[in-house]
């Protein structure tokens, strides 16, 4: 049974395209799915339905061909709006993001404090989407690349 | 549910929508589930529920618009007035509306047409260009006209071709005398001009076997149409053909005769031949009719912006008087707008009053976009008139009284800006002034001096000061039968009358 009276909201389970199966989710699953679909959303994408023209930062958009990940400080930068971006989230006080460049893909750790308390959240970026790795209480963010 | 005619021209916006489905999601129980509510509660931006909910509000509210036009589509006066969110007009409807329900179809703009005299001095000619090889322009308004024939300018002599504007548009609607720049390179010794002649060429309505001719020594300075009406058949020979002569000079219409038809008629500074056809055939048929303009502009078309929507609205409302039997003022004026549309002749604007002299008989008055009727206009229109009108309901077709609009005022612009602010208050005033009906702006009959600041406004003047209308900082109002219109150069257009200043 949905748990409508969570504090950190009850919607749809979703985070890239339409689910084949819809289930409800809730409390920290429900705001990764959140945090997951800004990260996947091209920049100013919901204008067009009248929703928030800010909205959205397709992290997988930046890790393309062209991303240099060895220049100084260019995994630092898209930190940076990855903070900005998941910080439009009324939900979300504050976010912490570190992110380790691996093969042909990045890992993004992420500490997220909500009013109920903090939360991690790791995801894995391809060239083509942003997907959850892992999701559950706050740890330490790993050393690397910032 | 039920709508007003009110509700459905308004569409609802999109926070309505939003706020209607949102009471929906977030109220209503669902069915067969007593109390219990749709789940969701996450409506921050980009939350599955809310963006779906978002989709489906975009959806309507563009359905809601669709209502507005299909509903506004479906009425003359406000299909002709359909805008957009941003006000600009929505045209496709009205066209639609026209098209499907009336049978008539939108006039698209149409080009000027001049006759132009290519003079060559003795020794370098002759010169022979192809169609569109030529170009000529006018100084003043800067328009060009290409030839739309090959022409060959004799050596020593001089041709008359017909020149087609560049553009199409009431822009392009020179006066006689201004089209004196040749712009076209290796035509050393050639002058170009688009001088009137004597006479327009005549609208000729003789079924019998003879002809006429009109000659002047010189080209009039009084501008009116001459209709030579056969009341009696006959020869030039035997003295038995008799016609009367019809003068049609502003609102002035004025008939003579009958006279018996000789080899020469003098109708003020113009003579009137007549010539017999064959003998043994009958010259002249009783209702023959000769029409002609005089002087002859060499305007042979003038230039037409598309057809203004109130304008196609009006055409679809004449079509129902045009429907009786008996002509009415409307339906002479409905004959007049499909004569602009068969010929593109440069008649805009029409109004009709019944003649308080003779029963049965109808006064038209017509003008173009930005100028009363030429007498070649009127004796083409009261041609095209007098074939459709019957024997006992006629119709005088006269040239509406010019009321020139001349312009005063100071404007300044920004610096680097004073072309273009020009080109755009050229083009907007003769817009506004083509727009009036004749009698000006209903229900004063007004021309309105704040439409000439608007329009310096929107132009993008930087400020206008002192501006008057025909020497007065006040509207100027028109009788019903008057015609605005772009007074001469250099008093009618923004860019020559009034004084311009750049400034920082």
């Amino acid at each position: 049974m949905a748990n409508i009276g969570d504090p950190l909201g009850c919607d749809i389970a979703c985070t890239t395209g339409f689910p084949l199966r819809m289930r409800m989710c809730w409390g920290q699953e429900n705001l990764g799915n959140a945090q997951i679909r800004r990260l996947n959303a091209d920049e100013g994408s919901l204008a067009s339905i009248g929703d928030d023209p800010d909205y959205g930062y397709n992290l997988a958009d930046q890790i393309n061909a062209s991303f240099d990940r060895s220049q100084p400080g260019a995994l630092a930068a898209v930190g940076g709006r990855v903070r900005a971006e998941l910080e439009k989230d009324v939900r979300i006080n504050q976010a912490k993001a570190r992110i380790i460049a691996g093969g042909d893909s990045l890992t993004v750790y992420l500490n997220l404090s909500t009013e109920v308390g903090p939360f991690s959240l790791v995801v894995g970026v391809s060239d083509l989407t942003v997907d959850r790795l892992n999701q559950g209480l706050p740890g330490t963010l790993p050393t690397g690349d910032l | 549910m039920s709508y007003t005619l009110a509700e459905l021209l308004t569409p609802r916006n999109r926070p309505t929508l939003e706020a209607m489905l949102m009471a929906v999601l977030q109220e209503t129980t669902i069915e067969g589930m007593p109390g219990v509510r749709f789940p969701v509660t996450d409506w921050q931006p980009g939350g599955f529920e809310r963006t779906h909910m978002k989709m489906i509000a975009t959806g309507l509210l563009d359905r809601e618009d669709t209502i507005r036009m299909i509903t506004a589509g479906g009425f003359l006066d406000l299909a002709s007035t359909l805008e957009d969110a941003d006000g600009n007009p929505i045209e496709g409807w009205m066209e639609l509306l026209a098209s499907k329900w009336y049978l008539l179809n939108r006039y698209e703009a149409g080009y000027s047409r001049q006759l132009l005299t290519l003079t060559c001095t003795s020794g370098p000619g002759p010169y022979t260009r192809a169609a569109g090889e030529i170009i000529a322009m006018s100084p003043v308004t800067g328009n060009r006209y290409t030839n739309e024939a090959e022409v060959t300018i004799p050596d020593g002599g001089s041709v008359t071709a017909i020149f087609k504007a560049e553009g199409p548009g009431i822009a392009w609607a020179d006066s006689a005398e201004t089209i004196v720049v040749l712009v076209t390179p290796g035509l050393p010794g050639v002058t170009v001009t688009n001088a009137p002649s004597v006479a327009g060429v005549p609208a000729n309505y003789i079924s019998g076997s003879g002809s006429l001719a009109v000659t002047s020594t010189t080209v009039t300075t009084t501008p009116r149409t001459v209709k030579i009406a056969f009341t009696a058949a006959g020869r030039v020979s035997d003295s038995s053909a008799r016609f009367t002569c019809t003068v049609y000079q502003g609102q002035a219409v004025t008939t003579t005769g009958p006279f018996v038809a000789s080899a020469s008629f003098s109708q003020g500074d113009l003579t009137i031949g007549f010539t017999d056809g064959a003998t043994g055939t009958q010259s002249f048929d009783e209702g023959d009719e000769w029409i002609v303009g005089v002087p002859g502009t060499p305007l042979l078309q003038a230039g037409s912006d598309k057809e203004q929507l109130s304008a196609l609205a009006q055409r679809c409302r004449d079509r129902w008087p045009s429907l009786s039997l008996v002509p009415t003022g409307n339906r002479f004026a409905g004959m007049v707008r499909e004569c602009q549309s068969a010929s593109k002749i440069g008649i805009t604007k029409v109004t009709t009053r019944a003649s308080t002299t003779v029963a049965g008989v109808e006064n038209v008055y017509i003008a173009g976009p930005t100028a009363t009727a030429t007498p070649t206009q009127v004796a083409a229109v009261q041609a095209y008139v007098d074939e459709r009108s019957s024997d006992v309901d006629m119709a005088n077709v006269i040239a509406a009284e010019d009321a020139p609009i001349s312009l005063g005022g100071t404007v300044k612009c920004r610096r680097g800006t004073i072309d273009t602010i020009k080109a755009n208050a050229n083009l907007a005033w003769q817009t506004y002034i083509a727009g009036l009906d004749l009698g000006g702006e209903p229900p004063d009959g007004l021309v309105k001096l704040l439409a000439l600041e608007n329009i310096l406004n929107d132009a993008g003047a930087y400020n206008a000061t002192g501006l008057t209308l025909n020497g007065s900082a006040a509207d100027v109002v028109l009788t019903g039968l008057q015609c605005a219109s772009v007074a001469a150069w250099p008093n009618g257009l923004p860019s020559d009358a009034l004084t311009w200043h750049e400034v920082a």
